[in-house]
């Protein structure tokens, strides 16, 4: 993008769909992981049969859409700073909205719970839990049990969001590095 | 006048239009961002599509086990048992409302002549009044030990639910009432509330006063309402830290047998205030899931209700052939257990964990001078077995369970379990 400024004041009008129970908003997520960026360059990406194939394989679960959008961060001098991405899960019964930021070597800088409904396990918004994502990448485990520890009871939630962002991990590989 | 309007319509359309209009690159400009926000709107949503079963208000889930118990000293008790099928239902109105069932049927089949139950577990609505701070009302499960709110079958060891949860903790342990409850930025999680209490007149069964004298709202006494309060401290990935406690007079006022003051015990105007709490803690961590849990709980008077019972106790022990007697209430019962599993393989969404569990059970640890004790109340258990997991849903399970003081349910157990 050449001028990032026209683009940075059409993600803050967005209205990102909202529920009383949103913590924040995917552009506020946005800011607060890429504090230093002037924008945040969209961009969508389709992935064909096989990337999906490909995808699926190396995260180990199954990944649903095929159509994604992601924000590249980039700084007053327009360099990439990261990216981020909003994604969704089932916990046990309701949705969990959270947003993943990246850094250009693709290790996860900072993890944001947008929204959360569940009636237990409300512990997964509070920073330690989502500090333990904090400079992993694809090549990390991300494993509930291993090097992503539970919280009891809210057993499902945990492994739902922590195979959320273990896909997230390996779509950045894949489509935003080209590593793997 | 219906033309009028049309005709000034269109004056007024031509006239501004070339004002409006004049700046191409305005208009331009305002589709591209338009078209962009429709973009990213609709990329959003894309982004959700994995969830889009989730979009509906209503949702289901679920959870089921089978057992087979293979007793060493007398196959004869030997069975097999679908133990549980159960489903989740919840509905969403809005934002902060929802609601919140559990419909259980346990051993698969429910009659007149057969021995299965039909059951609702839960049923209670929801209503998040602030970020972390919800109000529920309704039948709703009290959140002691680890068990009772998390009974699914791959999150605990065991094909059998331990004896500390289920004998002095009874699971699954439900109550009809409001409770507020919420958690903190640092990691307390808290909840508290008024709900219906135990009936500690009907007690049937003196291995496990509580699970014998619950309510379940099926037309529980009301006389008298309890309080409980719980606290949970998460606010360190893989580490629970944890107290509850349950306390509320329990005899309602001699509800059961008012009627029939002659015929039955008679327990007016005595007060049994029960009193049940926990500490509990889980590490989970590299693999580990260590967990430490003790109960204890207590019944006010329990000298006064058990000297009801020997009278009522002696007159049916005299009639020919002898009445059925009624178990004596206990004034104190505890029990706890130590818990150590490991995972020492997986791959991909398998796992295999090997576990080991100790634990002590006494549910007539204090009893009136003068009450026997009866020694088939007391034991020790040594829990050794697996956990294999093809899913982190599903699990399959083994083990032995050795009854140190009652050597005669020593037993080998199979089971299969799943929730989604």
């Amino acid at each position: 993008m050449s001028h990032p400024s026209p683009l940075w004041g059409i993600v803050a009008v967005v209205p990102a769909i909202s529920y009383a129970t949103d913590y924040l908003s995917v552009s506020e997520a946005q800011r607060l992981m890429f504090p230093e960026a002037l924008s945040f360059q969209e961009q969508t990406i389709t992935l064909t049969k096989e990337q999906m194939l490909k995808w699926q394989n190396e995260a180990g679960s199954t990944p649903v859409s095929d159509h994604w959008v992601v924000w590249a961060a980039r700084d007053t001098q327009n360099a990439l700073l990261g990216y981020v991405i909003s994604d969704a899960v089932i916990g046990k019964s309701e949705r969990i909205n959270y947003a993943v930021g990246f850094g250009i070597d693709g290790h996860i800088r900072q993890v944001e719970i947008l929204a959360y409904r569940e009636t237990h396990g409300y512990e997964i918004r509070n920073a330690p839990w989502r500090h333990q994502f904090v400079g992993k990448d694809v090549h990390s485990a991300l494993k509930l049990g291993s090097d992503i520890h539970n919280i009891s009871g809210a057993t499902l939630s945990c492994t739902h969001v922590t195979e959320g962002i273990r896909r997230l991990t390996v779509f950045v590989a894949q489509q935003l590095l080209h590593k793997t | 006048m219906k033309k009028l309007p049309c005709s000034l319509l269109a004056t007024t359309f031509l006239c501004s239009s070339p004002v409006v209009f004049a700046n191409d690159t305005d208009v331009q400009t305002q589709l591209n961002s338009l078209k962009k926000q429709v973009e990213s709107l609709q990329s959003q949503v894309s982004n959700n599509t994995a969830t889009k079963s989730a979009n509906s208000d209503t949702t289901i889930g679920g959870y089921g086990e089978i057992a087979f118990n293979d007793y060493r000293n007398d196959s004869t008790r030997n069975q097999a048992d679908l133990k549980r099928f159960v489903l989740f239902f919840g509905h969403r109105f809005n934002d902060q409302l929802s609601f919140n069932s559990e419909v259980e049927w346990e051993h698969a089949v429910t009659s007149s002549s057969d021995q299965g139950e039909s059951e609702i577990e839960q049923a209670y609505l929801n209503y998040q009044l602030a970020d972390g701070v919800n109000l529920k009302t309704g039948l709703f499960l009290m959140p002691f030990g680890f068990l009772n709110e998390s009974h699914e079958p791959p999150v605990f060891y065991g094909v059998e639910r331990n004896a500390v949860e289920t004998r002095i903790i009874p699971s699954t342990w439900r109550e009809g009432g409001i409770g507020l409850y919420g958690s903190t930025a640092s990691g307390i999680a808290w909840d508290t509330g008024i709900t219906t209490g135990f009936d500690i007149a009907k007690l049937s069964d003196a291995s496990a006063p509580l699970a014998a004298s619950h309510q379940e709202l099926q037309f529980a006494k009301a006389h008298n309402f309890a309080v409980y309060g719980a606290l949970n401290y998460r606010g360190v990935p893989g580490l629970t830290v944890g107290t509850s406690i349950f306390s509320g007079d329990t005899l309602q006022g001699n509800a059961d047998y008012r009627a029939t003051p002659s015929s039955q015990p008679n327990f007016s105007g005595i007060s049994a205030r029960t009193t049940l709490w926990d500490v509990h803690s889980r590490w989970q961590q590299n693999g580990w899931d260590l967990q430490a849990i003790y109960a204890k709980g207590m019944i006010a008077n329990a000298d006064k209700i058990d000297a009801v019972l020997q009278t009522y106790n002696t007159a049916q022990l005299a009639q020919t052939p002898p009445g059925a007697t009624k178990p004596w209430v206990p004034g104190g019962f505890y029990g706890w257990l130590m818990q150590g599993a490991y995972t020492v393989w997986q791959q991909g969404d398998k796992s295999l964990t090997p576990f080991v569990r100790y634990e002590k059970v006494d549910t007539q640890a204090q009893m009136p001078t003068g009450i026997p004790v009866d020694g088939s109340n007391s034991d020790r258990i040594v829990t050794t077995g697996l956990s294999f997991k093809p899913h982190p849903q599903v699990v399959f399970k083994a083990d032995y369970q050795k009854f140190k003081d009652h050597t005669v349910n020593d037993r080998f157990n199979l089971g299969l379990g799943y929730m989604f």
